[in-house]
């Protein structure tokens, strides 16, 4: 039997979906009739395949087009109804533009602001590290339970680096170390501040550190030459030497120390902390450095197949070994592994106070969101006839709930894009306003997941209590008319809902106000220079960076203030000077531990907590030019030099806390011992002088207790040995503070060991030095006082909402006999209360963050009663205001006109 | 635009279904203006056959069933009385333009 033979046909799927497609009574079946015709011409001249695919592109370019047609025709007759009420929608809100405004600046900031606050908290502590392999990467130094206070790091010593390094192969692929220094860099008469990142080229190598131009150094290039090598980082680049490719070979000086420009850093480089060139560790000598001396900032690429713990054991366990066979150190110390995230995220700011100014954008997200409820319970209340002409013209439930929704959505659209406007804005001020200070890793972007949740979060909550009075009406009322239900339940609302909402708002606003208050009066006091307790106007300091030269031993420091001091006496420039140092005097050991401080009688050393922190090495004269007046004895003066003994001034308050049991001028006299490693030195106390605040962003008000000691005989040890304390010259120079320049020539004559860092007005120090403050309390304030302004708004809206919702039962009331005056206090007296109640709320509320975050360690709050009760006052007159005008109104109605438009 | 206001696709089409007399089917009008140098898609045509359609300026006829187009009619279309005023009016203003412009262009 043979196949019978079947006439060439079109691929019969195709055919049938264009069939289906192609319109009916229109061209359709002549269409398909003509394409059937070509495919047999085709098929005949060219073959199936071919035929085929030409039928199939036929199909797609005739079918997609009518296909397209119809699902146009479907959706638009679907949107029809939505783009009808949202026409609706946008024709009522236009006839309200205050209630737009009020909404959308309400949205805009709370989700702004939310998101602005989670960007920047993501950035500083959980965005991914900018380096290769960032999540394998730990910070390894040496550790002691005891000895090493919470919170503290104490680093590495080059020497446990290098033999880390030696013996751990195995667990990291890569370490690397670095050292931060401040010190200058002199390319031609003037000498610029800037910071060195020294780091061994396996650092550079973690760190993706590659060169735009040149090269970068090796291990190698640190030891041995007689010149250094220095690599410059872009923005220094740029800065000092105008982007000029041929600094490659340049010399240059670094801390007085002659280096050769080998390599510029990419743009995009990215060091451990911000630096303004990059220096080679010199890693000779590291065999039999001191383990004590911990420098350096250690970091470790894990190697495949090693997890954080496994390291922390094996470097632990290393540390452990070598420390124990070290002589001198204190037992029990050794090293721990930790994930460089996590000491990144610890050394940013302080994430308590980052909660805190979460917490405020919360709050004013919460604003916003119950702002927008109010707003939009009383827009449905002045839609209720709208609404109810649509019900009773037979629009379904789902139709009117649907007319209701559209409000809040296009409210919250507009809110939503107005808080990535606001969102954009504030993280790009906050970048540029800490450019400065932010460290290099530190990156913002912007998380729009956030800002979904938060615009996402106010648009429901709006949502949900504009559609209360209707879900009621839809619930309850059995033998009314749909209409009639829509009408009246949205008149008369959910009461209890409205009590909560007005209540919250209240409640809320009294928080954050007294809070935000609270910042800007901590502001106020900090910017009050007269109460540190010193005179300092006029005054410059000009900062000396003395690089190595405490490591020099003997008294090397007391030799160079001598000279320096001897030198400004007669600098004919100055009505008065003094020389000075920071002293450290605590130790590396917990608050209680006991410190290198003996008060020479006292059973035991001091406390550490109670050691004065904040001590100074000073030269003669530092008494009179800081203003600082001695109570008993005398100063720091002439005499107090290497060849007497030595000599020291307490603080009022730190002699107090040395010695309870004497007055004041019995303290003079009295001594006290400094013991570092083997070798001591007693003090006797010459002199004790009034108090002061040291730090000028302190705002609680509390002195500083102090140990002044006499520059020119302190031992070098005492110094504050971090590598960034400069040597001080306090200067008045009668008006015009001689620049940089002459201060360079100057020292250049005098002392060629020093090189100058900075010349700045006190002044101008203090100011710098409370900038992060005032820029919260300039936030703060402005944010407080918008905030008040939009829920003074809000609450106003809901009370007359409320007042205007009762005016049936104010005609009731009226029709049976009730004068004004009743209805005002009845209506009054309800208000009254809610507010009363909500105002002890809040206020309650605003006591507890305060004492909550004051625990936290966030100076923000300062809950006043003063502020408490204006705050409480203005919300009130808002509440009466709003309260005064829709009842005058419902008033004036004539009570039967009142009940018959129920 | 009127009613019996045509583009120039719309008057070579009314042409070509005159040309080809009394069996102007689609296919035939493609090809027909293909010949000429005029390709046009298929969309295109039948676009413009349903304007001319609605315009009332053509007018159709259905053919027998046939196999070789897999049991469709075919559409064969004739211009409408009206169809035909139009193109002779069309006609008749390209030749007063043409007189008038032949001093230029020869």
């Amino acid at each position: 039997m043979s196949a019978r033979h079947e006439a060439p046909r079109p691929p019969r799927r195709l055919e049938a979906w264009l069939t289906r497609r192609i319109p009916d009574g229109a061209a359709g079946p002549s269409v398909l009739g003509d394409l059937h015709e070509e495919y047999l011409e085709l098929h005949t001249a060219r073959g199936r395949r071919v035929a085929d695919a030409w039928y199939a592109g036929q199909v797609l370019g005739l079918g997609l087009p009518w296909a397209a047609g119809r699902v146009r025709t479907t959706v638009a007759g679907a949107a029809t109804g939505w783009m009808l009420d949202a026409k609706a929608s946008v024709r009522g809100l236009r006839r309200h533009p205050a209630l737009v405004l009020v909404a959308v600046i309400s949205l805009s900031l709370g989700s702004g602001l939310v998101t602005a606050a989670a960007t920047v908290t993501n950035g500083a502590w959980f965005a991914p590290l900018p380096w290769p392999a960032a999540e394998r990467l730990v910070d390894l130094e040496d550790w002691h339970p005891t000895e090493v206070c919470r919170g503290c790091s104490p680093g590495t010593s080059l020497r446990a680096f290098t033999e880390w390094r030696d013996e751990l192969g195995g667990v990291f692929d890569r370490v690397g170390a670095v050292d931060r220094r401040a010190t200058t860099l002199r390319t031609g008469d003037v000498p610029i501040e800037v910071v060195a990142s020294v780091m061994t080229a396996d650092m550079a190598e973690i760190l993706d550190l590659r060169p735009a131009i040149g090269r970068m150094f090796g291990d190698t290039d640190a030891d041995g030459a007689d010149r250094g090598v220095a690599v410059l980082t872009h923005g220094l680049w740029r800065r000092a030497f105008g982007e000029d490719p041929a600094v490659i070979g340049r010399e240059v000086e670094v801390g007085g120390v002659p280096h050769v420009v080998i390599g510029v850093l990419t743009e995009d480089a990215r060091p451990l902390s911000r630096s303004d060139l990059v220096l080679p560790l010199p890693l000779a000598g590291a065999g039999t450095a001191d383990y004590a001396d911990r420098s350096l900032w250690v970091v470790g690429r894990l190697a495949d197949g090693i997890d954080v713990s496994a390291a922390d054991d094996a470097v632990g366990g290393v540390a452990a070994r070598l420390f124990a066979e070290a002589p001198g150190l204190e037992p029990g110390w050794t090293a721990r592994a930790t994930p460089l995230r996590e000491v990144l995220a610890r050394s940013g700011a302080s994430p308590g106070a980052a909660g805190a100014m979460f917490a405020l954008c919360l709050i004013v997200l919460l604003v916003s969101a119950l702002n927008l409820a109010a707003l939009l319970m009383a827009r449905v209340t002045r839609r209720a006839h709208e609404l109810g002409v649509r019900t009773a013209l037979g629009a379904g439930r789902l139709r009117v709930a649907r007319a209701a929704v559209l409000d809040s959505l296009l409210l919250s659209a507009a809110g939503g894009l107005g808080g990535v406007l606001l969102t954009w804005t504030l993280r790009d001020a906050v970048v540029r306003a800490f450019s400065t200070e932010l460290p290099p890793w530190v990156s913002f972007p912007i998380d729009l997941r956030v800002l979904a949740v938060a615009v996402g979060g106010v648009a429901l909550t709006a949502l949900v209590t504009g559609l209360l009075p209707l879900v009621r009406s839809l619930a309850t009322g059995r033998g009314e008319t749909s209409a009639s239900r829509v009408v009246r339940t949205a008149r008369t609302g959910p009461g209890r809902a409205q009590d909560l909402l007005l209540g919250a708002q209240i409640v809320l606003g009294i928080v954050l106000v007294a809070g935000s208050v609270g910042s800007v009066r901590a502001f106020r006091t900090v910017s009050d220079f007269d109460r540190l307790g010193r005179r300092w106007e006029g005054l410059a300091n000009v900062t000396l960076s003395v690089g190595d030269l405490p490591a020099a031993g003997g008294t090397a420091i007391a030799s160079l203030a001598g000279r320096l001091d001897a030198a400004l006496a007669s600098h004919p420039g100055l009505e008065g000077h003094t020389v000075a140092r920071s002293l450290f005097l605590g130790s590396w050991g917990t608050e209680d531990a006991a410190s290198p401080v003996h008060v020479t009688g006292a059973p035991e050393p001091m406390r550490n907590d109670r050691v004065p922190r904040h001590s100074l090495a000073v030269g003669p004269g530092y008494f009179d030019l800081d203003g600082i007046p001695i109570l008993a004895g005398r100063g720091i003066a002439d005499t107090d030099d290497a060849g007497a003994s030595p000599a020291a001034v307490v603080s009022e308050d730190a002699a107090r806390a040395m010695w309870p049991d004497r007055a004041t001028p019995d303290v003079v006299g009295q001594s006290f011992a400094v013991t570092l490693g083997t070798t001591s030195t007693t003090f006797t106390v010459v002199g004790v002088s009034r108090p002061i605040i040291s730090r000028a962003w302190s705002e609680s008000g509390s002195t500083d207790p102090m140990i002044y000691t006499s520059i020119l005989q302190t031992p070098d040890g005492l110094f504050d040995g971090t590598p960034d304390s400069p040597l001080l010259l306090r200067v008045d120079p009668r008006g015009a503070t001689p620049g940089p320049e002459e201060w360079a020539a100057w020292l250049g004559e005098v002392a060629p060991d020093a090189a100058l860092t900075s010349v700045v007005e006190i002044e101008e120090i203090l100011r710098e030095s409370i900038r992060g403050l005032r820029l919260t309390g300039w936030v703060l304030g402005g944010l407080s006082a918008l905030v008040l302004a939009l829920l003074s708004i809000g609450i106003f809206g809901s009370v007359s909402y409320r007042v205007a919702s009762i005016r049936r039962e104010i005609g009731i009331r009226i029709a049976l006999g009730a004068d004004g005056g009743d209805v005002v206090r009845a209506v009054g007296a309800r208000l009254l209360r809610l507010v009363a109640l909500s105002t002890a709320l809040g206020a309650g509320a605003a006591f507890a963050a305060d004492r909550l975050l004051s625990a936290g360690g966030v100076p923000i709050g300062n809950a006043d009663p003063s502020v408490l009760v204006s705050v409480a006052v203005l919300i009130s007159a808002a509440a009466a205001v709003a309260c005064a005008l829709p009842l005058r109104t419902a008033l004036r109605i004539d009570p039967v006109r009142s009940l018959r438009m129920e | 635009m009127g009613r019996d206001s045509i583009g120039e696709l719309e008057h070579l089409i009314l042409l070509a279904i005159a040309a080809l007399g009394g069996d102007a089917s689609a296919l035939g009008i493609r090809r027909r203006l293909d010949d000429e140098g005029r390709g046009i898609t298929r969309g295109a045509l039948y676009r413009s056959l349903d304007r001319l359609g609605e315009k009332a300026l053509i007018t159709w006829g259905i053919d027998e069933p046939d196999a070789d187009r897999g049991g469709h009619a075919r559409r064969l279309y004739s211009l409408s009385a009206r169809g035909l005023d139009v193109v002779r009016e069309r006609r008749a203003t390209l030749e007063r333009l043409w007189a008038e412009a032949a001093e230029v262009i020869r």
